[in-house]
């Protein structure tokens, strides 16, 4: 009968019974046919399209089998039960499970955020179609003391690629970011006047190489006029009020720096935070071209441009840096051609390559520091791990009374292995889903604590599955010896008393123990080191006065003698200079030169920083003149220099030889004046360099205030807004812009003290635990012990002996692990600490009282009790 | 079942039933409410209907009467209890009562 009906109802017919409740299946099959019938004047497709929708309507709740006998799992039914045997069990054990818990879902988080932390780092400028054929190009220049790594090239360099190499596929020049002032006026005539730190200067190839979420304008065109300019929304919304609609912003005109029109031709979405070139403006690089004639033709200088080329094939990146080489001789003069060459560095390796410096305005995370961060998240992953077999295998001897009856009642090893595993499982899970719910709630914070990095991390449906990856290895890991253990225990040892007493397993606690303990003082006295480190940075003399010190930026140079008078009006000013810089680089801002002797020849020039200061500035900073005489005025053509000593003893003079001397810098010729002391004219991280200083009446854009009182700032904005209208009013303190500089180092120290403080409170909960559980098995032996006369104190000794061993040898481990990574982390400076023993001990003693703390003041409560109490039960 | 009311769907596929006498099954259900209702019906609807109406005492069914069409299958054939009546009879009659308190409808008479 079935055989003549179609196949449809024969597939249905099957999926029914397999499917539905038995005693439905027969009336509803056989409504089915009957409908399918019923339809037969219809097209066959739409018949069977019915059919389909009907049959599988079927499928509910209503009438879906439940499941019964063999269709259920195999091993459901086991399953089920050591799924609630486990979850007993970890009510049971209250303490250790919360310790396990806590302990694993916080170093699971610690891993899951720095995995994260390091995913963004490395994805820097990923996201674009052609970033793994771009190249950024930089240059090394060879100096007869050293060798100079920069990442900008000379304005001319893309332009000259672009026209001698068929090789690439595109090739862009870029120019800054740099702070500039704009202002818009709205249709109403109300005016916005605002001051943008990244307006970057890009030719119309940069679109092209890089890709940007164009609201509004042509990608390919945008950057053809002179004057045109692309926005973001950001800087949209600012200029256009909130809601604008981007295409109307199109052909509206931005005044540069109060004099320059500028067309919107173009509004991009914001730039994704981890992209290296920050560019919340980009100027058309015509117009830089235009205005910067001098720079942006020179090839001999190195300002702030960099140059982006995009390979049609990779594999011949040798070859084209070669070829580039080989053909540099056309533009660059004879002495340049000799001292420079090019290379081509990936696109992916400019955030964490320290070698060739950020990009301007940009910062660098080396490989190294994020490499370390994720051994360190593993370190902690692993001392909770540890804390979790301990724990587990310590409880294990409690439950060998359990062991033994599913033994003898039949359960084979495998069985029980599965039941433990499924047991420790279920506490990994909890621990893992709090953990993720930890990283999910923390991520904002730790982003709000690291904006000075424009840290912006987020948690992608890719980190929870990797989270539930560890999870799951973590979980077999930590749960297969354990069970292992758990397993072998023998059913007649186990069900006569004698089995209880022994604690299987206890070498191997030790063992780990004294590993955890190890990892913990590594992390200690790492911690102190880096610690004093940075507090020397912080502290050290940098060989000049920077307190109290305002710097204020001077946006014409015509308005700064009736700043200064005005200024002079208040009592807190105490001095003011006018100059450069301050005397140490910051914000990756110096003006170099070379120096040499006149009747030298040029390429015998050695670098030295330039500095251009008044007859105040080195009273201002406490700079000691060690020889000759200060400055007495500036001129427009300047007829005088002083020297730091170093610069003295490299051309080896005295510094009272010096005196009197002529040197020549690229700038000119003048006769020293003076000469200094050295001071820190570079960060700590760097050493200091030569320093000349002269008295020129150019770049002397900042004003230094010396103010007896802070608040003083107020007063000084208002004369500066009466002074420089137009202008939008910035200053900072000397102090804090120096103290900027070491911004990585004190996050790196930060996230040490967070990650061995986090590392310690993991490791004695992990010894609490532990404690805890011996001073319940030792409760007979301390309840006779102290029968036959023995002390509290005699007890907690005995308690502790084994521990205490255990921390100090852990101490002697670490002490050479620590000495070894941590000489090698110092060395990286060139302004170092020497390691000294108390930092070690210091590290140490802290260690072992924290750990004897903990251990002691657990197993005094078993020391107390009284002996009646315990042993009156047997 | 606590809840002894009647839905609307369930109203209609009782009155179905009651309509059809013993020729009371599924597909037939199916069709006599698609053609007063005007509304096509899903076949899964209806038997959960019910089904759910035999749980709550509505109806009670017998098995029988194959036909060829049927694939040698036998029909669940469902008739009304006296307590289905009575229910239909009750819904009726609140409708009923509450129409004649429609102010609109009391003015156009």
């Amino acid at each position: 009968m079935n055989d003549s009906q179609p196949g449809i109802l024969r597939f249905f017919d099957k999926v029914l019974k397999w499917s539905v409740k038995g005693d439905l299946f027969e009336e509803i099959s056989g409504d089915l046919y009957e409908y399918y019938y019923a339809l037969s004047e219809k097209p066959k497709w739409k018949r069977t399209l019915f059919i389909w929708y009907h049959a599988l309507n079927f499928l509910r709740p209503f009438a879906i089998k439940k499941l019964e006998g063999t269709q259920k799992l195999n091993y459901y039914g086991m399953l089920k039960h050591n799924m609630k045997i486990g979850w007993r069990s970890i009510l049971r054990k209250k303490s250790s499970s919360l310790i396990n818990i806590i302990g694993l879902s916080t170093a699971a988080a610690v891993c899951l955020l720095t995995l994260i932390f390091y995913q963004y780092e490395t994805s820097f400028d990923h996201h674009h179609k052609l970033s793994d054929q771009t190249y950024r190009v930089v240059q090394t220049t060879q100096r007869p003391e050293t060798e100079l790594y920069w990442g900008t090239t000379a304005y001319p360099l893309a332009a000259a690629l672009r026209d001698d190499f068929p090789d690439f596929e595109q090739v862009t020049q870029t120019a800054g970011p740099m702070n500039r002032l704009f202002s818009y006026t709205r249709a109403n005539g109300k005016r916005v006047l605002f001051e943008e730190q990244y307006v970057l200067f890009v030719d119309s190839f940069y679109p092209k190489t890089f890709d940007f979420e164009w609201l509004a304008g042509n990608p390919n065109s945008a950057l053809d006029e002179v004057d045109a300019v692309i926005i973001t929304e950001k800087i949209a919304e600012k200029c256009f009020g909130k809601g604008f609609d981007p295409s109307d912003a199109i052909g509206e005109i931005l005044m540069l720096n109060n004099k320059d029109q500028l067309v919107v031709k173009g509004v991009i979405r914001n730039n994704k935070p981890n992209i290296n070139l920050k560019a919340n403006m980009m100027v058309s690089y015509k117009f830089f071209k235009k205005h910067n004639p001098y720079p942006s033709g020179n090839w001999s200088g190195n300002y702030r441009g960099t140059t982006f080329v995009v390979l049609n094939d990779e594999t011949q990146k040798g070859n084209i840096e070669v070829k580039i080489n080989d053909w540099k001789s056309k533009y660059l003069n004879e002495e340049d051609n000799k001292i420079i060459s090019y290379s081509l560095q990936p696109l992916h390796e400019i955030h964490t390559e320290t070698k060739y410096g950020s990009t301007p305005q940009g910062y660098q995370i080396p490989k190294r520091t994020l490499n370390a961060s994720l051994l360190v998240a593993a370190f902690i992953l692993l001392i909770a791990i540890i804390n979790f077999i301990n724990l587990v295998t310590a409880n294990a001897s409690v439950r060998s009374k359990e062991v033994g009856i599913r033994k003898v009642i039949g359960g084979g090893k495998s069985v029980i292995v599965s039941q433990f595993i499924i047991e420790n499982t279920l506490l990994v899970g909890i621990a893992f889903t709090l953990a993720i719910g930890l990283s999910y709630f923390t991520i904002d914070f730790i982003n709000d604590f690291l904006t000075i990095i424009n840290l912006n991390l987020t948690i992608g449906l890719a980190d929870i599955l990797i989270a539930f990856a560890f999870c799951l290895i973590i979980a077999l890991l930590a749960t297969v010896y354990p069970s292992i253990i758990l397993s072998s225990f023998n059913p007649l040892k186990a069900l006569s008393n004698k089995g209880t007493g022994s604690v299987k397993g206890a070498g191997l606690r030790k063992g780990l123990t004294f590993f955890q303990f190890m990892i913990v003082q590594v992390f200690v006295i790492a911690a102190i080191i880096v610690g004093v480190q940075l507090n020397y940075f912080n502290s050290k003399s940098l060989g000049f006065n920077s307190e109290k010190i305002v710097s204020v930026s001077i946006p014409s140079f015509d308005g700064t003698q009736v700043f200064v008078n005005r200024l002079f009006e208040n009592s807190d000013v105490q001095q003011i200079s006018v100059g450069s810089g301050p005397p140490m680089a910051v914000e990756n801002f110096s003006l170099g030169t070379r120096y040499r002797e006149p009747h030298q020849e040029v390429n015998a020039g050695m670098g030295a920083e330039m500095k251009i200061i008044d007859s105040i500035y080195l009273d201002l900073y406490d700079i000691p003149l060690i020889a000759g005489r200060n400055f007495r005025e500036n001129k427009p053509r300047f007829d005088e220099f002083i020297i730091t000593r170093q610069l003295a003893a490299s051309m080896n003079w005295n510094p009272e030889d010096a005196v009197g001397k002529r040197l020549t810098i690229n700038e000119g010729e003048a006769t020293i004046v003076g000469v200094v002391e050295d001071f820190n004219n570079h960060s700590l991280q760097y050493d200091m360099t030569p320093v000349v200083f002269m008295n020129w009446h150019a770049f002397q854009w900042k004003a230094f205030i010396k103010v007896s009182s802070f608040s003083t700032i107020v007063d000084i904005e208002q004369i500066w807004r009466e002074q420089f209208p137009d202008n939008i009013f910035s200053y900072n303190f000397v102090d804090d812009s120096i103290e900027k500089e070491y911004v990585i180092e004190n996050l790196i120290f930060t996230g040490f003290k967070f990650f061995s403080i986090l590392v310690i409170i993991i490791a004695c909960l992990g010894l609490f635990g532990l404690v805890a559980f011996i001073s319940v098995q030792k409760t007979k032996e301390i309840g006779i012990r102290k029968v036959l006369g023995a002390t509290v104190s005699e007890i907690l000794i005995l308690f502790n002996k084994q521990f205490s061993l255990l921390i100090l040898l852990a101490f002697v481990a670490a002490v050479p692990v620590v000495w070894y990574f941590m000489s090698q982390w110092l060395a990286t400076f060139n302004h170092q600490i020497p390691l000294s023993p108390w930092m070690f001990i210091v590290g140490g003693v802290v260690t072992f009282i924290l750990g004897s703390t903990v251990a002691i003041l657990k197993s005094y409560k078993a020391a107390t009790v009284n002996p009646v109490e315990i042993l009156k039960d047997e | 079942m606590k809840n002894k009311g009647l839905g609307e769907f369930e109203e209609l596929v009782l009155l179905a039933v009651c309509i059809l006498e013993d020729q009371a099954y599924g597909i037939s259900v199916k069709n006599e409410v698609e053609k007063h209702s005007g509304r096509s019906i899903l076949l899964g609807a209806v038997h959960i209907t019910l089904y759910r109406l035999q749980d709550k005492g509505y109806l009670e069914s017998s098995m029988g009467g194959n036909t060829d069409k049927r694939g040698d299958r036998r029909k669940r054939l469902f008739k009304v209890t006296d307590l289905g009546m009575k229910q239909l009879k009750a819904s009726q009659e609140v409708r009923q009562k509450m129409w004649q308190f429609i102010p609109q409808l009391k003015a156009a008479n």
